[in-house]
């Protein structure tokens, strides 16, 4: 008998959908200049904006591209590493909405396959397990190549 | 924002940079002011008012004594004045440097100490809260919890940026380091005073790549302190004053690239070719100092930078208009920023000497500026060194560039 697939929790509310295909981070399109926030906001940001129209919540395009990124041989504390640790890459997603989102890039992937400008597309994927046994969840890009 | 009138320095005080267990950030904050105090030959009721930067480590268990730090170090000093405390992240130090000049220029009082001290823990800055404790919009919590970005990861990314644009290599991040390190040898300040060779750099730990533990900076404990007063009370001490001609405050642009380093995402249509140079904050701190001290980077007899990573070093070549954007890798190799060259850059040795003192930091600068131009630096002294500038930037979107001249 195989066992139950894990309970998936998001690991942070509001931020993305986590269908099994094609999930989305959620941000918020101002109806009045065009710009694009992520996360979403109530109001628009923009400082040259006349505000008039009101801002609405939308998916993001689950493709950009790769802005920078980094590969981390040391993790941080509150980080749930894993075991055994392998160092990881983030970076920076460019997206055609025109923001770049911070975001962690793999895993299985380092200096030696990535590269700034390269096409990433986003996923939804395990960032830990909870004391429930429950799959804390958030999201990851990878290259579309993969 | 307005240009204000010009401050004089009459001392500066500093305590050695390391990290020191048996003692608080009180403690060095006590010994950098009584050094500044008596540099600046005033007693201590000659003090009107203390300006004093944070420490967000200091006191026990988030009690209030490290936010409290302008009356905690007020009261050690037995002085009945006036004090104020602020933070600014990693621009602390000059931002309560500016408060106290907001305050003396406008005839608050004539004469001010102000200070930086800290003792963080080891390792990485990061959060010390606890996972199920966390705010959701908290992005500077939220970076570490979902990306496992430190602060090395964000000025890892911005060095790969500069390799994949402009050409940097690996070998120049080593060399960047081995230079700062033949200063940082004559700086009695330096927590790092070893010579290092390019082979030691490259072979230190990968942290984030591509920089290596040696090519960013440490978290170490110091305190800086500096008196400041009027140009008129000036002259009752002295007749000729190190004098701030320029404290130059950047702010976030609504187009930053670097607002993205501690946030989930940039502001919309951050510019898309080269690294938007002309919209961060330090780029717009250099320029208003520029402007409000009424001189030009070709003005300057040498500059002391924030550089928390050797990267980063070439970034304020940039942000500071010694060279154009793109020719920062060109004009380090060239040596034009090296003592006898045509802009010494880092003189001290910069962060990479000290390892960074959130607070203490920014001050630390305006006390080896200052040094530099009573010509007091020694192994490290820019000849005739007549005008000096000093930058910082800190999280939050805050930069400073202060400009000195004698």
């Amino acid at each position: 008998m195989e066992d139950a697939p894990k309970k998936q929790i998001p690991a942070v509310e509001g931020f993305f959908t986590m269908p099994p295909e094609e999930p989305h981070l959620i941000g918020t399109k101002c109806n009045s200049c065009g710009d694009y926030f992520f996360p979403r906001v109530e109001s628009c940001r923009n400082p040259y904006c006349s505000k008039t129209e009101p801002v609405e919540d939308v998916l993001l395009s689950r493709k950009g591209k790769l802005y920078s990124f980094t590969v981390n041989f040391y993790p941080p504390p509150i980080f749930h590493i894993p075991d055994p640790f392998v160092p990881y890459a983030n970076g920076l997603i460019e997206l055609p909405e025109g923001i770049r989102v911070n975001t962690m890039i793999g895993p299985g992937y380092n200096q030696e396959n990535l590269k700034v400008g390269m096409e990433m597309e986003m996923i939804i994927d395990k960032l830990y397990e909870d004391k429930e046994e429950n799959e804390v969840v958030s999201w990851r890009f990878l290259p579309i190549s993969s | 924002m307005r240009k204000m009138k010009e401050l004089a320095i009459l001392g500066v005080g500093r305590h050695q940079w390391g990290k020191f267990p048996d003692k608080s950030f009180a403690d060095l904050a006590e010994e950098a002011c009584l050094n500044a105090l008596k540099d600046a030959n005033v007693e201590r009721n000659d003090i009107e008012f203390v300006s004093g930067g944070m420490d967000p480590y200091g006191g026990t268990g988030g009690m209030a004594l490290g936010l409290l730090a302008g009356n905690t170090v007020s009261h050690r000093l037995g002085l009945t004045v006036p004090a104020t405390s602020c933070y600014n992240a990693c621009a602390t130090g000059g931002w309560a440097l500016k408060t106290a000049q907001a305050y003396i220029t406008t005839g608050f009082c004539d004469m001010a100490l102000v200070f930086g001290a800290s003792a963080p823990p080891k390792g990485f800055f990061a959060p010390t809260g606890k996972d199920d404790e966390f705010d959701p919009a908290d992005s500077d919590f939220q970076r570490f919890r979902l990306f496992g970005s430190t602060n090395v990861s964000g000025f890892a990314q911005g060095a790969l940026r500069r390799m994949q644009l402009y050409g940097l290599t690996e070998d120049d991040l080593a060399e960047i380091k081995v230079r700062a390190s033949k200063y940082a040898q004559f700086n009695p300040y330096a927590r790092y005073k070893k010579v290092y060779t390019k082979a030691e750099v490259l072979n230190s730990p990968m942290v984030s790549y591509p920089l290596h533990l040696f090519e960013v900076c440490a978290t170490s404990d110091g305190a800086a302190a500096a008196v400041v007063c009027s140009l008129e009370k000036a002259k009752q001490y002295t007749t000729k004053p190190v004098i701030i001609s320029a404290i130059g405050i950047g702010y976030t642009g609504y187009n930053d690239p670097g607002y993205a380093r501690g946030e989930f995402a940039t502001n919309a249509k951050p510019p898309m070719q080269g690294t938007g140079l002309e919209n961060t904050v330090e780029y717009r701190a250099g320029k208003a100092a520029y402007e409000e001290a009424g001189i030009g980077p070709e003005d300057l007899s040498f500059a002391e930078v924030y550089d928390l990573s050797s990267s980063m070093k070439l970034d304020w070549f940039e942000q500071l208009q010694l060279c154009k954007e793109g020719e920062a890798e060109a004009l380090f190799r060239s040596g034009a920023t090296e003592i006898g060259g045509r802009i010494p850059v880092s003189p001290s040795g910069g962060v990479a000497a000290t390892g960074e003192t959130i607070p203490a930091q920014a001050l630390y600068f305006v006390a080896e500026v200052a040094d530099q131009l009573r010509s007091r630096a020694g192994g490290r002294q820019v000849e005739g060194a007549k005008v000096g500038l000093c930058v910082n930037s800190g999280a939050g979107g805050n930069a400073q560039a202060i400009i000195m001249k004698r």
